[in-house]
C-alpha cells in the first residue's frame, strides 16, 4: 500500500449522499425563489398596461382629445418613469421578505424580455388601430388584453409557487 | 500523467466538505446573498451552530457578511466570495467525480 498524504476523500456512497444533500437544499432555495412579487406591484403593471393605450391616443389624436396632446404625452412619460422606480421597489420589498436575493443568472430574462416587447407591441398596435380608425374605443381591447395578461400572470404565479412551496 | 478526473478530484475541499458548511455553501451558491435567518430556516440549525460554521467559511476567505437594519433590526446578508465560489463548484465537481468512480491516486499504475 502506497504511502499518501493527500487528503482522505469520501466513498462513492459517501459523494452521493453529500451530492444528494446538495440538490435537497438547492432545490428548496430554488423554490422559496419563485415566490410572486408584492401584489401591487402586479396591479401597477396592471394599471399601467390598461391606460397606456389611451394616454397614447391622447397623444396621436387629431384634434386634441379632453386634453392637448403635449399633456396626455407628459402623462405617458411621467407614468412609465413611475412605474420604473416601482418595480425595483417591488424588488427590494421582495428581497427583504424572502431573505434572499437572486443571482442574475436566476432572473427570468427571457420573461422580461417577453413583458417589455409585449408592451411595445401592444403599443405599436393600439397606435396604429387608433390613427386607422380615429376611434378612441379601439383602445379597449389591447387595455382589457394588458390588465387581463398581468391579472392572469399572477394567479398562474401564485398557483405555480403554492404548488412547489 | 493526470486526467481531467483526477484534478477535478484534486479540488475536494475540507473545509467545505463538512455537511453543515457544505449545505451552507449549496444554499449560498443558488442566491447572491442570503439573510442569515434565512439559512438557519433552510437548513434547520440553531443560530449558535450556525454561527460557528459560517465562521469557519469565513475565516477560509468563503463567505462574506453584510449587516443591515431593518425594523430597527440588525439583520446579517450572507454571501459567497467569487473564491468561495469557485471552491464550492470544485468541490461539487470533485464529489461528481468520486461518483463517477474515478479510481484513487493509489490505484493508478
Amino acid at each position: 500500500m502506497e504511502t499518501e498524504t493527500s487528503t482522505p476523500h469520501p466513498t462513492p456512497g459517501e459523494a452521493r449522499a453529500a451530492l444528494a444533500d446538495v440538490a435537497q437544499v438547492q432545490t428548496a432555495a430554488t423554490s422559496a425563489m419563485t415566490a410572486p412579487f408584492p401584489w401591487w406591484h402586479y396591479a401597477c403593471t396592471a394599471f399601467v398596461l390598461a391606460v397606456l393605450p389611451f394616454t397614447l391616443a391622447g397623444a396621436l389624436a387629431k384634434p386634441a382629445w379632453v386634453l392637448p396632446n403635449y399633456a396626455w404625452t407628459l402623462i405617458m412619460i411621467g407614468m412609465l418613469c413611475v412605474y420604473g422606480a416601482v418595480v425595483p421597489w417591488a424588488a427590494i420589498v421582495w428581497r427583504n421578505r424572502m431573505g434572499m436575493a437572486p443571482r442574475p443568472r436566476e432572473v427570468s430574462l427571457r420573461g422580461v424580455a417577453f413583458l417589455a416587447v409585449g408592451m411595445m407591441l401592444l403599443l405599436m398596435a393600439a397606435g396604429i388601430a387608433f390613427l386607422v380608425t380615429n376611434s378612441v374605443y379601439v383602445m379597449l381591447p389591447p387595455s382589457i388584453t394588458g390588465a387581463g395578461l398581468m391579472i392572469g400572470l399572477r394567479l398562474l404565479h401564485g398557483h405555480v409557487h403554492g404548488k412547489r412551496s | 500523467m493526470t486526467r481531467p478526473s483526477d484534478e477535478a478530484i484534486d479540488d475536494f475541499d475540507t473545509t467545505i466538505h463538512a455537511p453543515h458548511r457544505l449545505r451552507i455553501c449549496a444554499l449560498l451558491d443558488t442566491a447572491s446573498e442570503v439573510e442569515f435567518s434565512v439559512v438557519q430556516k433552510h437548513l434547520d440549525v440553531s443560530a449558535s451552530v450556525l454561527s460557528k460554521q459560517v465562521a469557519v467559511l469565513m475565516d477560509a476567505g468563503y463567505v462574506a457578511q453584510r449587516k443591515a437594519v431593518r425594523d430597527t433590526r440588525q439583520r446579517v446578508w450572507l454571501h459567497l466570495t467569487d473564491v468561495g465560489r469557485a471552491a464550492y463548484q470544485g468541490h461539487v465537481a470533485a464529489l461528481r467525480a468520486i461518483v463517477e468512480g474515478q479510481p484513487f491516486p493509489d490505484t493508478a499504475s
